[in-house]
């Protein structure tokens, strides 16, 4: 049974680090085993009511918090990287590694549900990128982040992306400890989105809007999606880009400086 | 879609309570759903049948309480009843600039035989 949508196996996921062969599989660490902690008592008979009060997502917001701190400390700018598959994150990350890693060091995560095919493509930039495969999974937790984060040794003052699953819906909820969510959405998704997917657009402080190179050959109102993104987050930011032509992305450069000269 | 790893979370939170009561048998756990989570309902309760499966909540039933989704309109200031994150201030057709209840998502208690 899939840990997420409920489809398929019971998923482990796996952390591979681009250029080597060694792998480290895991599983969702439960903190006690899943039985009746003690022989059935009928000395006490009666029910109670046991208050709990607790965030259902609790253990992975203090993990998220965890990375937190670790990245405060450190002066590193984490992105997490959020949108539906094929809107061009990864072509956009390409750039983005081309342009930056002069100035400081600049480190991947990589979540997909199978393959070393994105962490190999920006490793090839000379970069450090760990891929995590979160199998059966549709999302990165910060479990998962905080277990490839020992594998990457992170400098003082970078730059970290973590490229998230390709899903508008499930990474919405899970915070994995990053200073900023970025979502990358294409003219060629429509400008309903928004509206269908609220919670990942409510979410994110950056909505990047991909090639822009392909407005004059699709039915895409630019200013309409801006407008039902704004209904679901009023406070949320645009940048117009191209990850094909490089246009718009001298801003995205900015953007992330002023980001991380503000740790 | 998130729904079963929520499942599984609520299985640990429930396991760390119990482990600090001589409890044994879980009758019902409560939790709380707000309008503006992004979890569905009945998606988490059609998960919970199976995460619980074999486990120490195995048997147990799932209340549910369902919290409305209540915002402030970004002009008039006004709260108002959202059924949706985009929905609008009735007044004045603008989305809220603060969303005061709605986006719960708790465990609130556990319903045990001693």
């Amino acid at each position: 049974m899939c840990e997420t949508c409920g489809c398929g196996e019971t998923g482990s996921y796996q952390i591979n680090k681009a250029g080597q062969n060694e792998s480290d599989v895991s599983g969702y660490e439960h903190s006690h085993p899943h039985d009746h902690p003690h022989p059935h008592d009928d000395s006490h008979p009666g029910q109670r009511i046991l208050k709990v009060e607790k965030d259902i997502l609790q253990e992975n917001n203090l993990m998220a918090e965890r990375n937190r701190g670790f990245f405060d400390a450190k002066g590193i700018l984490c992105i997490n990287l959020v949108s539906s598959p094929g809107s061009g994150k990864t072509t956009l990350l390409e750039h983005t590694i081309k342009s930056l890693k002069k100035n400081f060091p600049v480190y991947v995560i990589e979540g997909d549900q199978h393959g070393m095919l994105d962490a190999e493509r920006l490793a090839k930039f000379g970069i450090p990128a760990v891929q995590i495969n979160t199998g059966s999974g549709c999302h990165l937790d910060a479990y998962m982040v905080n277990k490839a984060l020992k594998s990457l040794n992170l400098s003082d003052h970078s730059l970290l992306f973590i490229e998230n699953v390709g899903n508008l819906v499930c990474p919405a909820l899970f915070d994995l400890g990053e200073a900023r969510r970025v979502l990358v959405m294409s003219v060629t998704e429509g400008e309903d989105k928004p509206i269908k997917y609220p919670q990942m657009f409510r979410s994110a402080q950056l909505c990047m809007i991909n090639k822009t190179d392909l407005l004059p050959y699709v039915d895409f109102n630019m200013e309409k999606a801006k407008e039902n993104a704004r209904m679901v987050n009023s406070s949320l930011e645009f940048l117009e880009i191209s990850a094909k032509t490089e246009e718009g992305l001298d801003l995205w450069f900015e953007w992330l400086l002023n980001h991380l000269n503000n740790i | 879609m998130h729904e079963l790893s929520l499942a599984m979370s609520i299985l640990d939170v429930a396991a760390k309570e119990i482990e600090k009561y001589n409890t044994v048998r879980v009758q019902e756990i409560q939790l709380e759903v707000g309008a503006l989570s992004g979890v569905d309902a009945e998606a988490l309760e059609f998960a919970l049948s199976f995460a619980v499966k074999n486990s120490f909540l195995e048997g147990a039933s799932v209340k549910i309480i369902h919290t409305e989704g209540l915002g402030l309109c970004s002009r008039c200031n006004d709260s108002f009843i959202m059924a949706e994150v985009w929905t609008p201030c009735p007044s004045c057709n603008l989305p809220a600039w603060k969303i005061l209840k709605g986006e719960e998502l708790r465990f609130l208690s556990l319903t045990v035989n001693d």
